[in-house]
């Protein structure tokens, strides 16, 4: 399946893959609008990992065996036909069952009230991810790799 | 083929899902004592608290039995297992043939020995059913102050539902200490206090001896001789495997049903997964059984492949847990005490936040996270696959610790991820 892969060779640490997935996942998807207007804005489901020079924009990796989905006490995740592993937000209980085994260290716990989890969808309906199409270097590309 | 399944949880759920990735013709038929679709265990505190409503405590969609073709018989228990007929009896039917059957019966709670107590109206809290009889007490106004009986994860969860209820609730504990199955003493007093500062009240190394009969005010009466009242007493005193069914069946048996590398027991048809089974535990290097809902969701579904007919093996697992109380978050996975003298062990202490790694030839085995709990799962992934960490140990202790901390290769691994990611064996 086609996945999100970091290129930390061009990653400047700018951060506007978090601003656009942010955009992405908000009412609007318009910049101004999502930071100026709206109220419960989303949180971002990339983040940059910077240190020195070396940065990368990280996020799900969505495995073929996605153990947050076995592991997940409600029935919250699941993976959907296309690959993506999605999270059912009505579901979750923000328990933090699937941060305990994500081996990438890929889920955010949710600072809302109800604490529900943050993480990448792949921006699912949209022909690129918002965090691929907004970067200005090709940090971030959306391409299948397949085994390597 | 003729699958059979006795038990309706997460392990049930599970072998439902790896039955039919293999075989979508057999016939599956689950036999569940409880009333409800397959639902979330761990969610019974949430539902108390009103943190939950009912139509989402389910475990999967309500199309779920109908998609996958199984006939689910709720409110039926299973009395007895003809193994040489091949058949199971549930009362008041015919007997009910199967080619495989599945173990799926989990755990029930255990009642200590407490003089008088059955006179007493008291309550566990393992079934959906326990909290509708507690919130139905409640809702009545009968109840102010109840009394839970062990401070283990079971214990922990109900106490802070109550609490959140408004009612002043005490717990009595055996041990020295809260969670004592997951943390050592210094990370459970820092929860213990945060329970305290919610107003629920701790008695250590006590037990109930008597539930004195008739009187008015209710309490109870402890080892020393110290009365507590009480108007509702719930025992939250740890679980067995339910070996009921099994116990004249010629299987393996010890805390609970043996089963082999394909979740398999003695008799060939007979499989067992869940809080019934003892599987493989990695750390331990032993059979025993691992009471956790990821392991019996996993170890339900290896049980399912291999009844189909896919050998897989099951490459064992560990212990882990994430739980939290008024939001304060504690994970916990491996082994997190040092046992056999030839551990390491790194902790990093704060006011708000504990973490205590334990590493043995430079592999970690464990760890304890409370109150600062984000990317675990790395640490998770480190015990599983059996990294070395002598070039990065003190790295993982960092409270911002990420894949940046990891040396260059194990990143690289990291960053392309995805593929090919097996399992993690939890349990
Ligand atoms: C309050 C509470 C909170 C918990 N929280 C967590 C948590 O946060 N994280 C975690 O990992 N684990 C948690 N656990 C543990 C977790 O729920 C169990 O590990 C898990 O439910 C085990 O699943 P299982 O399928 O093996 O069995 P169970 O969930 O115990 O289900 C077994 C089913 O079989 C049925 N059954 C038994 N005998 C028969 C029979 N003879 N005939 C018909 N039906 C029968 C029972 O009625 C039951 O419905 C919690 C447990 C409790 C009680
Ligand atoms: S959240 Fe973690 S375990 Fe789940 S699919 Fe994404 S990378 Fe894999
Ligand atoms: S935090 Fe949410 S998604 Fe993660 S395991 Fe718990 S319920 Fe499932």
């Amino acid at each position: 399946m086609k996945r999100i892969y970091a290129r930390e060779e061009y990653c400047v640490g700018c951060r506007l893959c978090e601003i656009f997935c942010v955009v992405g996942h908000s009412k609007s998807k318009d910049i101004i609008k999502t930071y100026k207007k709206e109220e419960d804005r989303p949180a971002p489901r990339v983040v940059v990992w910077e240190k020195g020079p070396l940065s990368f924009a990280f996020q799900c990796r969505h495995c073929d065996q996605p153990v947050c989905v076995e592991a997940c006490i409600t029935g919250a995740l699941s993976k959907n036909e296309e690959g993506a592993v999605l999270c059912n937000e009505d579901k979750c209980v923000g328990c933090w069952t699937c941060i305990t085994v994500c081996p990438f260290g890929a889920i955010k716990r949710g600072d809302s009230e109800k604490k529900k989890i943050v993480k990448c969808d792949l921006c699912s309906g949209e022909s690129e991810p918002f965090c691929v199409s907004h970067c200005p270097n090709r940090a971030i590309v959306f391409e299948e790799r397949g085994v390597e | 083929m003729k699958y059979v399944i006795v038990g309706n949880s997460a392990a049930s759920v599970g072998a439902v899902e790896g039955i039919r990735k293999v075989d979508p013709e057999g016939t599956i038929m689950v036999l569940s004592e409880e009333s409800y679709p397959a639902y979330s265990r761990p969610l019974i505190s949430y539902y108390l608290a009103g943190k939950v409503k009912e139509e989402d405590m389910y475990y999967r969609d309500p199309d779920f039995y109908e998609k996958n073709r199984v006939e689910l018989l709720m409110g039926k228990k299973v009395i007895g297992i003809a193994q040489k007929q091949g058949t199971v009896e549930v009362e008041g039917q015919q007997p009910i043939p199967y080619d495989r059957l599945l173990l799926a019966v989990g755990s029930s709670p255990y009642l200590p020995p407490i003089k008088g107590i059955d006179n007493q109206d008291y309550y566990f809290f393992n079934y959906f059913n326990d909290v509708k009889e507690i919130e139905h007490k409640i809702m009545n106004k009968q109840v102010t102050q109840p009394l839970i009986i062990g401070a283990g994860l079971v214990g922990m969860k109900a106490a802070e539902a109550l609490a959140l209820l408004g009612l002043s609730v005490t717990v009595v504990e055996l041990g020295p200490h809260i969670l004592g199955s997951i943390l050592s003493e210094a990370p459970a007093r820092m929860v213990q206090r945060r329970m305290e500062e919610k107003g629920i009240r701790f008695i250590f190394e006590k037990s109930v001896k008597e539930v004195p009969w008739g009187q008015d005010p209710q309490g109870v009466i402890l080892s020393d001789g110290q009365g507590v009242l009480t108007d509702l007493l719930i025992v939250a005193a740890g679980a067995r495997p339910r070996l009921e069914l099994v116990e004249e069946l010629p299987l393996g048996k010890n805390q609970g049903v043996k089963v082999n590398q394909y979740m398999q027991t003695d008799l060939e048809d007979i499989f067992a997964a869940g809080d019934v089974a003892e599987g493989w535990d990695t750390l331990q290097e032993e059979n025993r059984v691992i009471p956790i809902w990821p392991g019996a969701y996993r170890q339900g579904f290896l049980a399912g492949l291999n009844m189909a007919g896919l050998k897989t093996e099951d490459v064992g697992g560990f212990a882990l847990n994430s739980i939290g109380f008024f939001g304060f978050p504690i994970i916990t996975a491996g082994v997190f005490e040092a046992k056999e003298g030839n551990e390491e062990v790194l902790c990093r202490e704060k006011p708000n936040s504990f973490l205590q790694l334990v590493f043995r030839n430079n592999r970690l085995l464990g760890f304890i996270k409370v109150g600062e709990v984000d990317r675990a799962g790395i640490l998770t992934w480190l015990i599983k696959d059996r990294i070395d960490c002598s070039t990065f140990k003190e790295n993982l202790l960092k409270p911002d610790f990420c894949l940046l901390d990891l040396p260059l290769a194990l990143r690289r691994d990291r960053m392309r991820g995805g593929e090919n990611v097996e399992s993690i064996g939890c349990a």
